[in-house]
């Protein structure tokens, strides 16, 4: 099927969809399930349709594999989340607009990273923004539908204004030629380079325009945070891709200053990502709740995709794509285990809850797999493309750059484990005593998404493979994968051994664990207490400031969202101000600039 | 990879057991006699394992019992790719990267079931001990970082293949002194010793990450704690102090610095959690940044 | 030919019969309104004589291009309004009259004598129409700018005439060219700032927020719309097509253009009703729109200058419905409104994004086509300035959309209870006519050509290459 049909398809899904709902919600929301999943076959058959070209209306698209690798990720986490769709319909405010926006939104990206021109990027860029934009309120939060709104516009105005720069020197829109004339013109390059790049960083969530995550992952619906984090977080990787890879960014600033042999341009924006792998991980260790916390850590792992894009080399590069795939599953499969715990106990902080293990021992599993994953531990996922990403940058030598990385990569040991300790270990409250476990429609996805980390962590060249095509599409040497052994100067990983060696491991400890005289199993109350009679399990239960004496040290950090805060006040007053100058209620005050503007006309203007 | 293979990582594991628990055996009494004590036998520490081993214990549900199979199984697949000497279970799998996340998931194993336990101290110790890997791995990995830029390798066997050959001064912690501070600074952390041992801290806490444990759990997890040692000192011998041609030069080299640290240890007094973050991310992760800029920028030492 | 004057004496004609047929006033009102409407389609273009003088000495009504674009954008809005705000009509239709026939004037007549008295009678019909809202102070206020307003544009007209001897636009614009443009400044700022009293250039705006900020359904979106649209239309044909300007004075314009954008869109921000976030952002666009003129780009800025009007034609219905019904507007007392109006809810907010410029919605078509004007004249400084206007202008029409859209409280789930308890019924003519002015603010914006082939059909000289209608009719002469 060709493409240009996938994404009518897709359009006219949404409207149908809408449709659907109007007479029936839950079918409605059963058909959320259905289109994309069908949209999800039809892309994944259709990888003959690389290379290919084609309008509609106005826009042009052309077929690229990166834009398939990216577009298959994208309707993978939306077809999965679509399944938690039926259970929220009853809650959602405007359930049938939410499903037509749900889909919408998903063909835009699919139009988006198929584009072949920069205003068909921008179109579809903006679409998407807008469309997410009215799901986010129906959440717990209004103001992050705003926050969420205005940072994204400040990153696309920025790369609107780059597109329209690009247009009125080169004189065309297509992708593929409207950068070529920078390569030449390192200056402008540079001016370019950074503003184009800036709704990337906004998506993304790079520092300082980070604090939209938290506030818009954190608050959006249950069934749409998995999206805005795995899914809609990478188009602006996609972005960034494209400033590094289209904007010929190496060769423009093959002359400028370098640090430690990167462009200082490039040097500059990995360090904004070093600087969000740090925030991110800092900020995401003192979350109480568990869906700002896992926004948080998106925010960290953005960070380490941009600066695998930024390298366009062969190893950071593809381990950044990995990345791209294995946190987009890992971190939707962690947003839907939450989803289904609140689904049950209608809350996400950590502090409120406990035990939950006892009552879904599945979402735990999946929510087990995917932040080690997200932790970049073997044998998920995860670890393939951190490995990769740090060899990539042990081999140029980056090491404050590195210092980020391994800093996230531990502190996210630390923010992992806390909902993992707080929400599904721990004391069980008796509130919670009778909840079901989550429902088998809901367990489709997630363990799909579980398994595919797994699986893609011990087999990671079915994905690799993919990537080194892209990276010879895009002209720079694929990642050596042989087998199931990759190979980077440094050192080769051999996932399919580290596996079976950890599965040997494994087998032997439980061996001994089952030759060692059984043990009594004991309720979770029966513990050692320092002799104290304590019969409220609630108050047993510690997951209230879980790292305190850690958090105590970095308690007075500046923030952003305190600066931004000041901002829209100072705005406001500037406003005010402006009232009270410009539109008093006074016809005094404006006859009075009127006269005063005319006197001045008289005085000076004659002789101009 | 083939059968043999896996025999052979079973007798690795196997050798690594007793030569370790020997080794922490003797060292007992080393610091027993530091302590001008009379100190236990050399092969008490094969008792006390034995003998929690062989009690009943409690369980707090299937977390608490799979948590302990986890981090068990995972330490001792780590071990399975740390060399002795030339001798490696398995080829290639020895990348440093590999050996320090793999060790993580030992470490989540034995968090998870010790938070599963529900006991809330238990929850605490492992905070504190999460906190405390946060503080000395970073620095550790910086320095690792710039040694891999310099050498091209990230192998364990391959660094210490680089430094064999050359006598005592070709081993990088003499080559790179700063780096090697640092790295001891950071073994010590890792092995949870004096001045870094406040998540475990034996004499004052009454109860720490292990307080729910007995019978089989624990006898898992002393089993778990001789691994793990073994796992973090060898890193640093195989780094810093040539590997070793032959696993008795290893074996020697090893017991040596594992002595050496636990003498150190036995003199400290110890950090609070938040002390140690904040020692980590002020000397040694200067120290090892300075360092890692002089290998990148100048190569001193590298050739 | 049919004589264009038909638009202007038709309605004047009614408007004196209204008096007469006080009971059928409002049908009055609504034949001139249709008349002018078909009338638009049945114009032809070219210049036409009244009084029997030959241009430049007699009057001349000016019917090109852009004019008639105007007049068909305006009567259509015009009539579109009054049907959407029926039932308020009434007490008002003889003054409506006379605007109607006082903005087809301003919009055809080219004389800027003509253009002065036209530019009166709206004044006039515009603080009548102000006193609606029972605010007299406000009105009064309007009355006292206007009129200096309008003494200050007489004042500057009659320098020129003193130096070129004549009133006809195209006969000054021919004279202007040979003419050191740099002697001029001050006649020309004395016209502007007679004009931008009424675009409501900042700082001589003051009365825009008494009048619009307390107008009622039919007023508002007149004002808004209409009024907005024809000032602006006349700015850009004077300011932009007849006035050589020099480039001291572009400058200076466009310095004042961006300071009204951006004050205008600060100011919309802290503000939390909705006919004022409306007014100022009336206030932004207008410094966008003049800015734009003054700059010399025609085609995009009549494309940004349709958008504008119409969506705030539709917005200011709702928002002054809205307020009569509610006794409020202040966004935060009507939380969720929207819930239970969808169909308005769905207009106000397509309404509301295309003004903000977002893709899929004719305000990204205009938005587009400006910036490619400004970077093909290298100004990429007001673009940057647009483009940061748009943030702004974003951030508090997203804020006002989720607050109506979406009641509830901060960490709470919206939920249907959090719905105000105000009462808004919209009749069913505001529902039609604002669906399907979002509708076509949809349609235009998917399939932008449409609007495109339509408007270069009809106007084929609305473009880059002949930003001067002079050249091609000559002013009649």
């Amino acid at each position: 099927m060709d493409f240009n049909a996938l994404i009518l398809f897709m359009v006219f899904s949404a409207v149908l969809s809408y449709l659907v709902s109007k007479s029936n919600i839950k079918l409605g929301a059963y058909s959320t399930i259905l289109f994309s999943l069908i949209s999800l076959i039809i892309l994944f058959l259709g990888r003959n349709n690389i290379g290919n070209e084609f309008s509609l209306l106005y826009m042009n698209f052309r077929v690229t594999a990166i834009g398939w690798y990216f577009s298959l990720i994208m309707i993978l986490i939306y077809s999965m989340t679509a399944f938690f769709n039926p259970y929220w319909m009853e809650k959602i405010l405007y359930p049938s607009s939410y499903n037509f926006l749900y889909l919408f939104s998903l063909a835009a990206t699919v139009g988006l990273f198929f584009a072949a021109d920069l205003i068909t990027l921008f179109i579809f860029w903006e679409v998407v923004v807008w469309s997410s934009t009215f799901i986010v309120p129906l959440g717990k939060s209004r103001k992050a539908a705003v926050v969420y709104f205005t940072i994204s516009s400040i990153g696309s105005m920025a790369t609107l204004f780059a597109i329209m720069f690009v247009y009125s020197k080169s004189g065309t829109f297509d992708i593929n030629e409207a950068f070529k004339f920078l390569a030449s013109e390192p200056l402008t390059a540079t001016f370019v380079f950074f503003t184009f790049i800036t709704a990337g960083l906004t998506k993304i969530g790079i520092f300082p325009f980070h604090i939209w995550l938290p506030l818009a992952h954190g608050n959006a619906p249950h069934t749409f945070s998995p999206v805005l984090s795995g899914g809609l977080v990478k188009m602006g990787a996609f972005i960034a891709y494209l400033s590094v890879g289209i904007l010929p960014a190496y060769k423009a600033f093959s002359t400028s200053m370098t640090i430690m042999g990167i462009p200082f341009q490039i040097y500059l924006l990995m360090v904004l990502g070093a600087i969000s792998i740090v925030v991110g991980t800092l900020m995401a260790i003192k979350q109480d709740d568990v869906k700002k916390l896992i926004a948080y850590s998106s925010v960290a792992n953005g960070g380490y995709i941009l600066i695998g894009i930024l390298m366009m080399d062969q190893v950071t590069f593809a381990g950044s794509l990995m990345h791209i795939f294995n946190h987009a599953i890992a971190s939707a499969a962690a947003f839907l285990t939450i989803a289904a715990i609140a689904h049950r106990t209608k809350t996400t902080k950590i502090s409120e809850l406990g035990g939950m293990i006892h009552k879904m021992p599945v979402s735990y599993v999946v929510y087990l797999i995917s932040i080690i994953s997200l932790a970049g531990i073997p044998p998920m996922g995860g670890f393939v493309s951190k490995w990769l990403i740090v060899q990539g940058l042990a081999s140029k030598g980056l090491i404050f750059i590195a210092f980020a990385a391994f800093f996230g990569s531990i502190g996210s040991f630390l923010y992992v484990f806390r909902p993992l300790a707080g929400l599904f270990l721990g004391q069980l409250a008796p509130k919670y005593e009778n909840i079901k476990p989550s429902t088998l429609v809901m367990k489709i996805p997630m363990v799909i998404l579980a398994s595919m980390s797994v699986f893609f962590g011990i087999f990671p060249k079915y994905l690799l493979e993919t990537i080194g095509e892209i990276q010879t599409s895009i002209g720079i040497d694929p990642i050596m994968i042989n087998g199931d052994t990759i190979t980077t100067i440094n050192g080769v990983l051999n996932t399919n051994k580290v596996a079976a060696i950890f599965g040997f491991g494994f087998v032997i400890s439980l061996m001994i664990f089952l030759v060692l005289p059984k043990s009594r199993k004991v309720g979770l109350m029966d513990t050692y207490t320092s002799a104290e009679f304590i019969y409220t399990p609630e108050l047993y239960h510690y997951a209230n400031s879980f790292y305190a004496p850690f958090e105590r040290l970095y308690k007075n950090h500046p923030s952003v969202e305190k600066f931004l805060g000041k901002f829209a006040v100072k705005t406001e007053e500037l406003g005010i101000l402006v009232n009270s100058l410009f539109f008093s209620h006074k016809p005094s005050v404006t006859v009075l600039w009127v006269m005063a503007i005319a006197t001045l006309i008289f005085l000076g203007g004659v002789d101009i | 990879m083939n059968i043999m293979n896996f025999i052979y990582a079973f007798l690795l594991l196997v050798f690594v057991f007793l030569f370790q628990t020997s080794i922490t055996g003797i060292n007992r009494k080393v610091m027993a006699r530091l302590q001008r004590r009379r100190g236990p036998k050399w092969y008490q520490q094969f008792i006390d394992i034995f003998k929690a081993m062989s009690k009943s214990s409690t369980t707090h549900g299937w977390i608490f019992d799979f948590g302990v199979i986890m981090a068990l199984g995972g330490i001792m697949a780590t071990t399975i790719l740390i060399p002795i000497g030339p001798f490696k279970a398995f080829a290639d799998v020895d990348n440093i990267f590999i050996v320090s996340y793999l060790l993580a998931v030992g470490m989540l194993g034995m968090a998870m079931s010790a938070s599963g336990s529900g006991n809330p101290w238990a929850s605490i110790g492992v905070s504190r001990a999460l906190t405390n890997m946060l503080a000395y791995d970073v620095p550790f990995m910086v320095l690792i970082v710039s040694f891999i830029y310099a050498f091209k390798t990230s192998s364990l066997s391959g660094f210490a293949a680089l430094q064999q050959g050359a006598g005592i001064l070709g081993w990088n912690f003499f080559r790179f002194p700063l780096g090697g501070i640092v790295a001891l600074i950071c073994l010590q952390g890792m092995l949870g010793k004096k001045p870094f041992d406040s998540f475990i801290a034996p004499a004052e806490i009454a109860s720490g990450p292990m307080v729910e444990y007995g019978g089989r759990h624990l006898g898992m997890l002393f089993l778990l704690h001789e691994f793990s040692t073994f796992i973090e000192v060898s890193i640093i011998v195989h780094i810093f102090f040539g590997g070793g041609a032959t696993p008795l030069e290893f074996m020697v080299k090893y017991a040596l610095l594992y002595t050496f640290m636990n003498i150190i240890s036995g003199v400290f007094p110890r950090f609070k959690i938040d002390q140690a973050v904040k020692f980590y991310y002020k000397v040694p992760l200067a120290l090892a940044f300075i360092q890692g800029l002089i290998i990148i920028f100048t190569g001193l030492g590298v050739s | 030919m049919t004589n264009p004057v038909l638009l202007i004496v038709v309605p004047l004609l009614l408007a004196f019969l209204s008096v007469a047929l006080k009971n059928n006033k409002k049908q009055l009102l609504f034949i001139a309104a249709v008349f002018n409407v078909v009338g638009v389609f049945i114009i032809e273009n070219g210049s036409y004589v009244i009084g029997g003088f030959r241009a430049p000495y007699g009057i001349n009504l000016n019917l090109d291009a852009y004019s008639h674009l105007a007049v068909l954008v305006i009567n259509i809005l015009f009539l579109l309004i009054i049907t959407m705000s029926n039932e308020k009509t009434k007490e008002f239709s003889t003054v409506l009259l006379v605007a109607l026939a006082g903005l087809n004037g301003m919009l055809l007549t080219g004389d800027l004598f003509n253009l002065f008295v036209f530019l009166e009678i709206v004044s006039i019909t515009g603080y009548i129409l102000s006193t609606e809202s029972k605010k007299y102070k406000y009105s009064f206020n309007y009355l006292i700018l206007g009129t200096i307003g309008s003494g200050l544009y007489l004042f500057g007209l009659i320098i020129l005439y003193a130096i070129f001897g004549s009133l006809n636009m195209a006969d000054i614009s021919f004279k202007m060219l040979s003419y050191d443009t740099g002697k001029l400044v001050v006649p020309i700022f004395l016209m502007f700032i007679g004009l931008a009293v009424e675009a409501k250039l900042i700082p001589f705006n003051g009365w825009v927020r008494g009048v619009y900020g307390n107008a009622n359904s039919l007023i508002g979106s007149l004002f808004a719309s209409v009024y907005a649209g024809t000032i602006l239309f006349v700015f850009g044909r004077v300011f932009g097509q007849v006035l050589v300007l020099s480039e001291y004075l572009v400058a200076v314009f466009v310095a004042i253009g961006v300071i009204t954008l951006i004050a205008g869109e600060v100011a919309a921000f802290s503000k939390n009703k909705i006919r004022e976030i409306l007014l100022f952002s009336s206030i932004a666009q207008s410094g966008l729109v003049a800015l734009l003129f003054v700059t010399g780009l025609i085609f995009p800025t009549v494309l940004q200058l349709l958008n504008n009007i119409i969506t705030k034609a539709v917005m200011f219905t709702i928002a002054g419905k809205i307020s009569d019904d509610a006794d409020t507007d202040e966004a935060d007392k009507l939380k969720g409104i929207f819930a239970n109006n969808k169909i308005i809810g769905v207009s106000f907010t397509v309404s509301a994004l295309s003004l903000i410029g977002l893709p899929l919605f004719y305000g990204f078509y205009s938005k587009i086509n400006l910036l490619l004007g400004l970077f093909s004249k290298i100004n990429y400084f007001v673009a940057a300035f647009i483009l940061l206007a748009t943030i702004i202008e974003g951030a508090y029409f997203i804020r006002l959309l989720v607050k109506l859209w979406t009641p509830g409280e901060e960490g709470k789930e919206s939920n249907i209870k959090f719905v105000t308890d105000r009462k808004v019924e919209f009749d069913f003519n505001k529902k039609v006519i604002a669906f399907m002015l979002s509708l076509i603010i949809l349609l235009a914006g998917i399939s932008p050509s449409l609007v495109k082939t339509n408007l270069f059909a009809m106007n084929k000289l609305l473009n880059e290459e002949n930003p001067s209608y002079m050249f091609e009719l000559k002013g009649g002469m």
